[in-house]
Formats: structure tokens, sequence, C-alpha cells
């Protein structure tokens, strides 16, 4: 017999791939993946240009491929934040705003196998939304350089998963705070984008470091498995090798953390939440 | 089993008290007919019983399972409608349907015939296919009743079933609560006294959070005869007066006391009768116990 939880997820990955939010996520990735494979081809020579201004003798093939791929991931970061906003912020929050709850609730499922088929709904169509531009963007490398650096690719590929599964459980946690979808939406942007971003800014001035505990700065990391450049802080890392296994283990350490806090506050709000 | 323990009960949103200390217990099948105004507590405490909320005191049992500590076990035979429902927009009726079937823990063979009965019994069988974010409150509402019924739970809570429906649907679905109360305990809330009339063997009338009276209804007893009624006293075998003036006389029967001989015995006494009814014991209920402002509403 198929269990609650693969019923309550099939019934939630419909919803989700049916939903405006997400024609909406796969509009903006094909538009996104364009602009990012036009502007490849057209300016595939600015490569050398940016890779000469740090070591123009250890340019090759390998080399430039990893700084396209960098470049693509530049892009990539963003684009499972994007999606957990659309998905994940409303998760929770709208069971109580569409009264959605009343029937949800009044079934003989546990609260924690909603929320998590509902998470891993959300998490397999920001998965499929963020597949397509890794796709693309392996297609191009290899088509412009001939070359792609395969394990560089798959590490970013899997710190994305592991990326996009904690991102979106911090979403779910600060929907499952409100009862209105506006509140979730512009509570996740504002930490997201200015509350961390301060906090960098901050810690960057104080201690002439980037704060490592901060979930956008452990993101860079899908790009510095490529070429380990971070120009975002005022104490910029140039380096045209990889990161360090140290550095990616600590930036996983920092996502894995997200993600187990994150899911075990909402699941405690949420077996909490009444739908007044 | 059919049972459903209320024990003290009481709900509180800061200093406002929308529950307090409620407590009754029913067994066996039947209607229990929650009544009362607008903001009395009736849909409170219906969201209590299927976990929707938290009681700040007291527990709610469902065959004997506190529904607080093992929600998933206690509403397993339970099939409810809690306020107007809504469903996932993207989703069809049909698909609504066999979720809240399948996670009852039935097989999807079964879960399709399942859905096929429950929509041909609430007639919202035509338009399943579509998306429920297409769905006018009419159809939401049946749909939301399937969904209560789905699994054939012995045990039924439905709060104000008939709002949204148009008069024939009203109707269909008092007379479907007519044929389930056969064999289900059902407890449904209004605020239509007729309705309770109707569907009711028990009720239970709330105000200002406080369970003001829970008791059977005894329809068949009560009597209302109109006419010129005689001023001398009049004593019947098993009959109490319980409300008298010079043209209207209410009054309670034991069992087994046929109508015709109060009528005979009324005449005898030098009183005229010209009509008698049955009459609605709930209204002089729901008038003694609901506070003045409220019953006028």
């Amino acid at each position: 017999m198929t269990s609650k939880f693969a019923v309550a997820f099939s019934y939630y990955f419909k919803n989700y791939y049916r939903s405006r939010s997400f024609y909406l996520m796969l509009a903006l990735i094909v538009l996104i993946t364009a602009i990012m494979s036009y502007f490849s081809f057209r300016y595939q020579g600015k490569i050398d240009n940016f890779l000469s201004r740090f070591d123009s003798a250890a340019i090759n093939a390998s080399l430039k491929s990893r700084a396209l791929d960098y470049i693509w991931s530049f892009v990539l970061v963003d684009i499972p934040v994007y999606a957990a906003v659309f998905f994940g912020s409303p998760s929770i929050s709208s069971e109580i705003e569409d009264r959605t709850a009343f029937h949800i609730f009044s079934l003989p499922v546990g609260r924690v196998t909603i929320l998590t088929a509902k998470y891993a709904a959300a998490y397999a169509v920001t998965v499929l939304i963020s597949i397509i531009y890794l796709i693309i963007e392996a297609v191009i490398t290899r088509t412009i350089y001939g070359t792609l650096d395969l394990k560089a690719f798959l590490i970013s590929f899997l710190i994305t998963l592991i990326f996009i599964a904690s991102v979106l459980a911090f979403t779910f946690f600060i929907s499952s705070i409100f009862n209105r979808n506006i509140y979730a939406y512009i509570t996740v942007l504002i930490i997201y984008f200015l509350v961390f971003n301060a906090v960098d800014v901050i810690t960057s001035l104080l201690y002439s470091t980037t704060s490592p505990f901060l979930l956008n700065n452990a993101a860079n990391i899908i790009m510095e498995v490529f070429v380990n450049i971070n120009l975002f802080t005022f104490s910029p890392t140039i380096s045209l090798s990889p990161a360090g296994t140290s550095q990616i283990l600590l930036a996983v350490a920092v996502m894995i953390v997200y993600l187990a806090a994150s899911l075990a506050a909402a699941a405690i709000l949420f077996e909490n939440k009444e739908a007044k | 089993m059919m049972e459903i323990s209320i024990n003290a009960i009481s709900k509180r949103y800061g200093d406002l008290v929308a529950l307090d200390h409620v407590s009754f217990n029913v067994k066996g099948n039947g209607c229990i007919v929650l009544l009362g105004p607008n903001g009395a507590g009736k849909t409170t405490l219906m969201k209590i019983m299927t976990n929707i909320i938290r009681p700040s005191e007291g527990n709610v049992r469902i065959n004997g399972i506190n529904v607080r500590e093992n929600p998933g076990k206690a509403l397993e035979g339970v099939g409810s409608l809690i306020e107007q429902p809504e469903f996932y927009p993207y989703i069809t009726g049909y698909e609504a349907l066999m979720f809240t079937c399948m996670i009852r823990g039935i097989s999807r063979e079964k879960c399709v015939s399942e859905v096929e009965r429950v929509s041909a019994m609430t007639h919202c069988r035509d338009y399943l296919s579509r998306r429920t974010k297409e769905y006018s409150r009419g159809m939401k509402q049946r749909v939301g009743l399937a969904a209560a019924l789905i699994g054939d739970p012995e045990i039924i809570i439905l709060d104000e079933p008939t709002f949204g429906l148009d008069p024939n649907g009203m109707m269909e679905i008092r007379d479907i609560i007519m044929k389930l109360k056969r064999e289900k305990l059902i407890v449904l809330s209004t605020h239509l006294i007729y309705e309770a009339e109707m569907l009711a063997d028990q009720i239970g009338i709330i105000d200002h959070g406080h369970l003001m009276h829970f008791g059977p209804v005894e329809k068949q007893r009560y009597l209302e005869v109109r006419g010129r009624i005689s001023e001398s006293p009049i004593h019947i075998d098993g009959v109490d007066i319980v409300r008298r003036d010079d043209s209207r006389l209410v009054i309670r029967k034991d069992d087994g006391i046929e109508n015709w001989s109060i009528i005979k015995a009324l005449e005898a006494s030098g009183s005229s009768i010209e009509t008698f009814d049955y009459y609605s014991i709930i209204e002089d209920l729901y008038r003694n116990n609901v506070s003045q402002n409220d019953a006028e509403m």
C-alpha cells in the first residue's frame, strides 16, 4: 500500500508543477539560459582577458572551461533562491491564508508527514528547474571549449542540490512563522538579500574576513569549485585553482546546519499551527 | 464503536474566551446538532474535535483516543467538513478526493470506486475533472462533503454543511444526513433552527463559549394546539401544560398517548380546537438559553 508520505508528495508535486509560479520560473530559466548562451558564444574572447589579469601563463582550455562554468554558476547561485521564494515562502502560510488547512489538518495524517511531503515536492520542482540551467551550462562549455571539468561540475552540481535543500528549508521555516504569504515572501527576501549582506559587510569590515556561517556566502562555493575567486567582500580571495576540500566541507556543513535547523523549527511551528 | 467525549474544553485567545469548560459525551448513531448564534463557539469546538486548533484546557477523545495526543489514530474513522472547504487550486476535485481517500490508507483501486460512490451521493461528479480554483462556493461545499464521506467514516463532523448551497442542494444534503444518521454518529453545527429540528436527535446549545443546554430532542412529545382555549383547569393524564393563553396551548405528552385523545379531552373541557401540530421545542430551548440580543440576530 502506498505510504501516506508518497500519497501527499504526489498530490503536492502536481499542485506545484501545474502552478503559475512553476511556469513563471520555467520561463525565467529559459530566458536566463538563452541570454547566458548568447553571451558565452558572443564574448568567449573576454574569458582570456579576464584570466590573464590573474595569471596569463596558466591559461589553457581546461581553465577557460572552468572559468566559463564559474561565470554560469555566478547566476546559478541565485536561481534556487528565487525558486525557493516562489515555492517555499507561501508553503505553510498559504495553508492558513487560503484556508486549505481546514481540510488537511483534519485528515488522519501527521503534520510532519504533510510538511516533509510538501517540502520534498517543492524540492523536486526546484531541482527540476535548476537542472535545466545546469545541463545547458555543461553543453555550452563543452561546445565552446571542447572540454568540461567533469569532477568540478559534478561537485558544483551536488553542492547545488544541497544548497537547494537548505535554502528551501529556510523559506519553509519563515513561512511557518506567518499566516500570510506576503509577510513570508518579504521576510525571506529581506533576510537573504539585506540582513545576510549587511552582516557580511559588517564582519568583513570589522574582522577582514567573510562570514562563513551565512548561507549566501556558503552558496558561493558552487562557483568556487571551478575557480576560487570571491570578489564579493572587502577581503577578496583570488585563485585560479578550484576551492580546497576544507573550504567545500565548511560550506556544505553550513548548508546542512541551515537545512536541519530550519526543518526542525518549521516542523515544531507547523505542528503547533492553528487555523483559527 | 462510535463515541465522542468532550472533556472540559476551554479555548482562549488572549482575553477572549471562545469556549469555557464545555463537556458532553455522545455514543452510538444519531445526529447531534450544535446550535448557537454566530460567534458562539460552535466552529471552535468542531475545530478542536478535528485537530485544526488545540484546546487551551481539556481534551477531546474519539473512540477513547485523545485527539491532541494521537490525531492520526483518533481521526482515522472521522470525516469532517469544517467551515467552507478550500482545496489546493491546481488539482482537480477528483484528485482532491483520491488524495483524501488514499491518505486514509485505502488502496488506489478501492479509492476509484469510493470516489465514484461519494461523488454520486453528493452530486458533484459532473465537475470533478475541473481544477478546484474554478469551483463556485456551492461546488466546493459539495466536494467538501464528498471528502467528509469518503472511506465511509463512522463519525462525521459537519460545520454548517448546507452553507452556500441553493435550496435544492440544501434539501439534498439534509436527506443525505437523515440517511447517514441511521448508522453513523454525526455532529453538525448550524444556526438554522428548522435545520436543527429536522436533523437533531440530541441538541447542544452554545452561547458565548458556554454549553447552555445539552440533551435529547423529544420532537414528537410537544404539541401546539390553537383555537379557543377554555379558562377552566385542564387535567389530562400524562400531559403537562407548557404554555397557555386564550388561543394557544403548548403541551408535553408522555409516550403512548395519542393526539386525538388529547384533543377529545380538551374539547370535553370546553375548548374549541381549530388546529394542532407538533411544536418546536428547539426554538424554546434556544430562546431560553441564548442571550436575547443574540437570539434576535
